[in-house]
């Protein structure tokens, strides 16, 4: 958008700050899809027969399906076949963070999250957001992290002191090998391979991911985090992550993704499965930074992913708190199954849409289980000539006496191109159960803009705030680390947006 | 789309052979439109998203067997409304001039079916600045499908009432020009038939566009509605509701404000009891530059019975952002609380309940006869 001030022009042209590539040897598979590419997947991870039978079984069934075309997102057909279903830095596997190449250590370290095994704040190094009132929530406190470079799992961090806890964490392809009982059980539980057609393609290709048990009655004494990072050209990135909380279990896991600034579109179609048990909590939360693609809608990832967690036990709990800023298409409804009486399920989401960046996403909460409750805030933010809309559904099925639902969803427009979309489904069964759904739709007002101007802020800094004010009820549940980088991300993602 | 159930072949065979044996009623109807959009969109089936709780399967078959000719028009207007049935000629000369642009039967599939199976048409004309004493009552058009065509002159005002009677599928088509007003009453009685209706509406600058629309169940009802703000100061006011004790409603309603500064307004009120399914699609949509376009929509719903089933779908589509728009829905039960409050002050059960639904459906009832249509007497 042009502008008169140099200021907010130079603003506009900064980069994406992770938009840099990795100069490293890696071996990729050819582009293309069929059984070899699968098995060839599967050798690699050296996995067992029946996995491999998994995959193939859900190839078959993607084979059948068609991709979704419901959402409010245009892009032209996805040639499945000119994609790279593999790619991973060369050589053996580390066995532990001082074999990795200090090449990935510096990429890490650059993306703000070193991977070495000290307290620190993720995405923090030069903190200059306010990060007022957050201070108050108490020191940094350490975070184990699996990072994910294409298609492998390259090191995780306080594996040990994990596991003296007695928790489990490290890479899918490693609990596959070390713990295939609970794999086995649990994998394609909470979304089985037919679900959806990018939740067959990730079945059948998946490479890496993250896997998390955490067991009975064990709080996990820190934050478990994985970084993704797509690096090579021309590839998909279909990870997996399996998170288990057994009886009386808590653990609160983090997610950030980035990639590098290219004109082609790369995709990204994950599935991630929550499974929280009696008394079990889940806290999960995604702070989504993909490369968005360049104000004319140049490359960027699209982002097709299938989220769900399942609450298995009563009174468990499961909450996702996503902040999307990046992907020229997101195509993403974390959602939760509440089959345990008494169980919770929440959702908080910040959405914001710049340039020609196009989101789908929301929610969904399956009632099945007597007296479960839901708790849906969703903040669409559009900007540029991006589209936005949030796509839920609360479904409240015969068995779910006393089941309650809240939905509030609110929109924010900056600009006159821009779209902004809400699409609720509600359904009930059953009587006696409460579903309330409201929405909004506003706009940053020049009153409000000339107010903070008054008083000396500059256009930019006055929209930023009035953003941060109107997400805040999300970034409350978000822990102290990715707070700040959500309010951070999206000052940069909003720039230019006003001029 | 097409042929996905056998009932929707045997239709879509009938409509083809139907050409020009259909044609010999209102010949000046553009039937290759209607032709045209079911060629290439085919009928709808279930699950698709504008069909995903209603199986329009039980209405393909009624259609096949609905009678086709014999219209046998009952119309009653006030002095100084022009009421021409289609087979009168100044009723194409009408229909040509003030039929719009509104009624897209590629949007609609079962209008196109209505199009091209016509055997009832009537053109109701309010010149201009006519304030019409009495209502427009529309008792019955006799043929199975049916096109109204109301036309609301500039600064006219004009009700116009529709009460319970057969039919497969109507179409009723609104255009309020400049200032004028119109009252659309619709009255739905419980029924053991499948009854489709599309209501299009258009509504030009500081014109006014009202319905209240009063339904209990049909073994299959469906009843859409789209209606345009086309001007500044323009408005649709919608109100809806319904007490179904068994069978099932779905009511699809889009209201888009192609010009800025346009009101618009949807109160939905619904009972589903017994055995009933009650769905309700309502999107509001908001053109790129419609600026200072204000729309809200409220659903509220009760569920009284543990067999019964309520879908809600209210949708916002915002393409300008200097607009005021918000939606709110609910599902819900009455509130025992409520109904121990009325008890204790010597009311029985049943009236007490009876007392508190009436009061809930209230907001979303214009008049007593109505109320009294949907057993809400005394």
């Amino acid at each position: 958008m042009p502008s008169s001030n140099p200021a907010i022009d130079a603003l506009v042209n900064r980069e994406y700050a992770a938009g840099f590539v990795t100069d490293i040897d890696a071996e990729t598979l050819p582009p293309g899809l069929d059984e070899s590419v699968v098995r060839a997947i599967s050798a690699k991870n050296q996995e067992p027969e029946w996995l491999t039978a998994w995959r193939l079984d859900a190839l078959d069934r993607w084979r059948a399906m068609q991709p979704p075309r419901w959402a409010h997102v245009a892009f032209p057909d996805i040639d499945f076949q000119a994609i790279s279903y593999y790619s991973a830095p060369k050589g053996e596997r580390p066995k532990s963070l001082d074999d990795v190449d200090p090449a990935l250590l510096r990429t890490y370290e650059k993306l703000g999250v070193p991977l070495h095994e000290r307290a620190r704040l993720a995405g923090v190094e030069a903190p200059q957001a306010d990060t007022e009132g957050l201070a108050s929530r108490g020191p940094a406190a350490p975070v184990a992290v699996d990072a994910v470079f294409d298609s492998v799992s390259i090191a995780t961090t306080f594996k040990d002191e994990l596991a003296k806890a007695g928790v489990v964490f490290c890479s899918i392809s490693e609990a596959v090998r070390e713990h295939p009982d609970l794999v086995r059980k649990y994998l394609g539980s909470v979304v089985p391979k037919p679900d959806n057609f990018y939740a067959a393609l990730n079945s059948a290709v998946f490479s890496d991911g993250s896997f998390v048990y955490v067991p009975k009655h064990t709080r996990c004494p820190m934050e478990v985090a994985t970084q993704f990072r797509i690096n090579a050209e021309n590839t998909g990135q279909f990870e997996r992550t399996l998170i288990i909380a057994d009886e009386g279990a808590y653990v609160s896991y983090l997610e950030g993704c980035t990639a590098p600034m290219r004109d082609e579109n790369q995709l990204h179609a994950a599935v991630v499965e929550l499974v929280a048990l009696e008394d079990a909590e889940i806290k999960y939360s995604t702070v989504q930074n993909w490369y968005p693609g360049d104000e004319h809608g140049r490359g960027g990832i699209y982002n097709f992913v299938t989220k769900r967690g399942a609450c298995l036990g009563a009174r468990s709990k499961i909450s996702w708190t996503q902040v999307e800023t990046g992907s020229a298409i997101t195509w993403k409804y974390p959602s939760v199954v509440l089959r345990g009486a008494d169980s919770v399920g929440e959702f908080h989401s910040v959405a914001l849409t710049h340039n020609r960046q196009q989101a789908d996403t929301g929610t969904k909460m399956i009632h099945i289980g007597p007296r479960t409750k839901s708790t849906i805030v969703s903040k669409g933010i559009s900007a540029g000539h991006s589209q936005n809309s949030y796509r839920g559904l609360v479904r409240i099925n015969r068995g779910a006496a006393g089941a309650r639902n809240h939905t509030q969803c609110d929109s924010l427009l900056i600009g006159d191109h821009c779209g902004a979309h809400t699409f609720p489904y509600i359904e009930s069964n059953r009587p006696g159960a409460v579903i309330e759904h409201e929405a909004t739709t506003s706009k940053v007002s020049d009153e409000q803009l000339f107010l903070c101007q008054q008083r000396g802020l500059d256009a930019e800094k006055a929209v930023a705030m009035i953003v941060n004010g109107f997400c805040k009820d999300v970034f409350r549940t978000l822990p102290m680390e990715f707070a700040v980088e959500a309010a951070q991300l999206l000052e940069v993602s909003l720039e230019g947006a006003v001029g | 789309m097409a042929g996905s159930t056998a009932e929707a072949t045997a239709l879509a065979r009938r409509l083809s052979e139907r050409g020009e044996d259909a044609a010999r009623y209102a010949p000046w109807f553009d039937r290759g439109r209607c032709r045209e959009a079911l060629a290439g969109n085919g009928l709808p089936r279930f699950h698709a998203e504008a069909w995903r709780h209603t199986n329009p399967r039980p209405w393909y078959a009624a259609a096949l067997g609905a009678n086709g000719g014999g219209a046998d028009v009952r119309v009653q207007a006030p002095p100084g409304v022009d009421v021409a049935t289609f087979d009168e000629p100044r009723a194409a000369d009408l229909f040509a001039r003030h039929s719009g642009d509104i009624l897209d039967p590629a949007e609609h599939p079962l209008a196109a079916v209505n199009g091209l199976l016509l055997g009832a048409g009537v053109v109701v004309h309010a010149p201009a600045g006519l304030q019409a004493a009495t209502p427009v009552r529309i008792d019955g058009l006799g043929a199975a499908f049916q096109h109204v065509l109301v036309v609301a002159q500039p600064g006219a005002a004009l009700t116009v009432l529709e009460t319970p009677s057969a039919f497969a599928h109507r179409v009723v088509e609104c255009v309020v020009a400049a200032g004028a007003r119109l009252t659309h009453l619709r009255r739905q009685d419980a029924s053991g038939g499948c009854e489709c209706s599309l209501v299009a509406a258009t509504v030009a600058e500081g014109g006014r566009y009202e319905l209240a629309q009063l339904s209990k169940g049909a073994a299959l009802r469906r009843n859409d509605l789209v209606a345009r703000i086309d001007g500044p100061n323009a408005g649709a006011h919608i109100r809806a509701a319904w007490r179904l004790d068994d069978g099932h409603l779905d009511n699809q309603v889009r209201i888009s404000h192609a010009e800025g500064g346009g009101t618009s307004r949807q109160t939905y009120r619904g009972v589903a009891g017994g055995r009933s399914r009650a769905v309700l699609n309502g999107a509001i949509h908001i053109a790129p530059g419609a600026d200072g376009s204000d729309a809200s929509l409220t659903a509220k719903n009760l569920l009284t019975s543990a067999t019964a089933q309520v879908f809600a779908k209210p949708a916002l589509e915002i393409n300008a952002s200097d607009v005021k728009c918000a939606h709110g829905a609910t599902v819900g039960a009455l509130d025992e609380e409520a109904v121990l409050y009325l008890r204790s002050r010597g009311i029985g059960e049943s009236d007490a309940r009876d007392l508190l639904v009436r009061a809930f459906l209230a907001e979303a009832i214009v008049d007593e006869e109505g109320a009294r249509s949907l057993g809400l007497s005394g």
